[in-house]
């Protein structure tokens, strides 16, 4: 059944099943935009639960103008620039008060390997350490860019939908994202290698 | 060419994405550069770990989950509306026949019964109170 069918039998008669089918249909996509902003399981099943939450809640005066995955999409990248954004805030506030939440967890998992320092797992964690830290670090729209074309491939022309831009102007927004991830990574080999 | 150009084109050759004249520089450089082959494999690790987190399967009982949010808010929603207004007139209630004890212990003292305006802000309650409940009864027989 189309989504537009689907969406009709729940803004119209709360169809449950409906609602059930168009979960079914988009949570891993859901998931795999949110994986791409913070890199958890946990928070990304949170923005999934929160997208479809919100969807059901607006059900009665929602109108579909559009394609709803790109509704869906839309919804999901300004969710996650959000919870991102307050989850700054509360890291810059703990970080007055004690270590890095991450430096923390990488000190961790390097003391639970008490026997020979297991160099790659160390460098594999630093350089997933620093991916992390450098795509969080993009500005908003680099960042939204490079997060829908790496990590669910979407076409130039799907994330110009979902970001409302030109096909060219997701072109340049990407090509920088990459430029300064390249830079940011850069700055890794030198810690690597100091 | 030298490092710093080189390094700003690994990226893109780590996702097979340079025009064929560029890529043969790339190579070219990093077959005698160890620096820029190993910021290269940085890169090319890095990608991997993006490929491995897009294996990253969703909770298969999220629809379960968010089913029982929905009805957990709706739930909320009835505490909100419905009970809650009953737990406070149920306090205002118990304020007034405090507040009638209190006047009653207080005029017994009094000799005269003249009304004082705490009296009167406590009638004016009473008035609100009887309004509350009847209008709490009207949503329980509407809901029902
Ligand atoms: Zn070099």
């Amino acid at each position: 059944m189309p989504d537009f069918e689907l969406i009709k039998k729940i803004n119209q008669n709360d169809d449950q099943e409906a609602f059930k089918t168009i979960i079914e249909k988009y949570k891993q996509l859901v998931f795999g935009i949110a994986i791409g902003f913070f890199h958890d399981n946990e928070t990304a099943n949170d923005i999934v639960q929160d997208v479809f939450i919100k969807f059901w809640q607006i059900r009665k005066d929602f109108e579909l103008k559009s394609k709803f995955s790109t509704w869906l999409y839309k919804v999901t990248t300004n969710h996650c620039v959000n919870v991102q954004r307050r989850k700054k805030i509360i890291t810059a506030f703990s970080f007055l008060s004690s270590k890095n939440s991450e430096d923390k967890n990488l000190e961790q998992k390097l003391l639970q390997n008490t026997k020979m320092p297991e160099k790659d797992s160390f460098r594999e964690e630093h350089i997933k350490n620093a991916l992390n830290k450098a795509i969080n670090s993009l500005p908003k729209r680099q960042r939204i860019a490079f997060i829908l074309n790496k990590y669910q491939n979407f076409s130039y022309k799907d994330i110009s939908e979902i970001m409302d831009l030109s096909v060219s102007s997701v072109e340049s927004l990407l090509h920088r994202a990459k430029t300064n991830l390249q830079e940011k990574l850069s700055d890794t080999y030198k810690n690597l290698n100091n | 060419m030298d490092c710093k150009n080189i390094s700003k084109k690994l990226i893109f050759y780590a996702e097979n994405n340079l025009p064929e004249q560029d890529k043969k520089l790339v190579e070219k450089h990093i077959s005698s550069c160890n620096k820029c082959k190993q910021e290269l494999l940085i890169i090319q690790q890095a990608f991997g770990i993006i490929n491995d987190e897009k294996n990253l399967q969703v909770n298969p009982y999220i629809y379960t989950r968010i089913m029982a949010k929905t009805e957990q808010k709706n739930t909320s929603k009835i505490i909100k509306y419905v009970f809650r207004p009953v737990a406070v007139s149920m306090i205002i209630l118990m304020g007034i026949w405090f507040g009638h004890k209190a006047s009653d212990i207080y005029f017994k003292n009094q000799e005269n019964n003249i009304l004082t305006e705490e009296q009167q802000f406590t009638e004016q309650n009473e008035i609100y109170v009887v309004n509350d409940i009847s209008y709490e009864d009207y949503y329980f027989i509407t809901n029902q």
